[in-house]
């Protein structure tokens, strides 16, 4: 069990921070959430390991987390309660371009970032992010319109309409 | 004009390479901590409610705070009737005085019962029996002594009518009766 699992684990736990550092904006609730969802799959993992990607399954409980309200409450008010000023040093060092991206990103509602992440940067078609967000497909393509019109807005990208994930 | 995805990717990546995981013992630490923590959890749920349950409906079924009380002899909470249906409306029992002496007597009345028809008035367990008539209207009335040799306490006073419809076991009401110390 233990090396398919730290295998599984030092390969994918940078990538899949990353990907939640898009929908927390916060580099240290990335780790965090990151590393709830491992903590889960370990407990799982007679399961998981027969899963085609065990990543997709830690990915999507990750996200899922990052967006618990319950948990962002309570964080919020650990942050609160430290009043440190490492807390606010949440925005890792990374490049110009990197940090408007994550500028404008912030400015979104965190479950618009959440679509946004499933959909266009992980490909996943919106029947399936509203599958698994448990939400009407009418829901995540009202979000990802939102997102859209604020990105563009922000960022001088191009921004492709949302595929329905049939075919 | 660059494609949102592959800014997305980007940023992702830039931010992954920054990332520090602790190590994989740490996850799996944590993971069987919890999972200890989960079933202790269970199992002190599980504990809990047996004992709850185990209290509450205890093998003698009286509950918790009656298992070691003794139940006192004493008025019954209800008169046992086993009235059958009738013309004359329930059997009734009444008696005067409610606290009698030994030696003394006790006026016990009623009615309800078949009208011209025999009736039995005892109490428990004194050995006292008593045949009684019962009038056209279906009245009883008759006194009973109490013997000497009578310890204080509370007896049942029952009343038996014995009627052909219903057989021996007739109708019967059932009354507490105290009996006292006795007088000097």
């Amino acid at each position: 069990m233990a090396g398919e699992f730290e295998e599984l684990y030092t390969s994918t736990f940078g990538r899949l921070v990353g990907q939640l550092f898009l929908v927390t904006g916060d580099l240290h609730e990335a780790e965090e959430v990151v590393q709830e969802a491992f903590t889960r799959a370990a407990g799982r993992w007679q399961r998981l390991r027969e899963y085609d990607v065990p990543e997709q399954w830690v990915r999507r409980v990750a996200i899922n987390l990052a967006t618990d309200s319950r948990r962002r409450v309570r964080r919020r008010l650990a942050v609160l309660a430290q009043l440190d000023s490492e807390a606010a040093a949440v925005v890792p060092p990374i490049s110009v371009d990197g940090l408007a991206v994550a500028a404008a990103l912030a400015t979104l509602p965190r479950r618009q970032r959440q679509v946004v992440v499933l959909h266009y940067l992980l490909d996943v078609p919106v029947r399936e992010v509203a599958s698994q967000l448990s939400v009407p497909v009418g829901t995540v393509k009202s979000r990802l319109a939102r997102a859209r019109s604020a990105l563009a807005a922000q960022l001088d990208v191009e921004i492709e309409r949302p595929r329905s994930g049939h075919g | 004009m660059d494609r949102l995805k592959d800014r997305l990717a980007a940023l992702a990546e830039e931010v992954g390479e920054l990332a520090q995981p602790p190590g994989v013992a740490v996850t799996v630490w944590r993971a069987r901590r919890r999972r200890r923590r989960v079933v202790a959890r269970v199992a002190g749920v599980g504990l809990f409610s047996v004992v709850v349950v185990g209290l509450l409906l205890n093998p003698l079924g009286r509950g918790l705070l009656d298992v070691d009380t003794p139940k006192p002899y004493g008025r019954p909470s209800s008169p046992a009737t086993t009235h059958r249906p009738g013309s004359l409306g329930p059997l009734t029992i009444t008696f005067r005085p409610r606290k009698v002496a030994p030696g003394e007597q006790l006026h016990v009345r009623g009615r309800g019962c078949d009208p011209i028809r025999q009736g039995e008035v005892s109490i428990d367990p004194l050995g006292i029996r008593a045949s009684v008539l019962i009038d056209k209207d279906g009245r009883y009335s008759t006194l009973l002594t109490v013997p000497r040799t009578a310890k204080a306490g509370t007896y049942d006073l029952w009343m038996r009518c014995l009627s052909r419809e219903h057989g021996d076991d007739g109708i019967v009401v059932r009354d507490a009766v105290v009996v006292t110390e006795p007088k000097k």
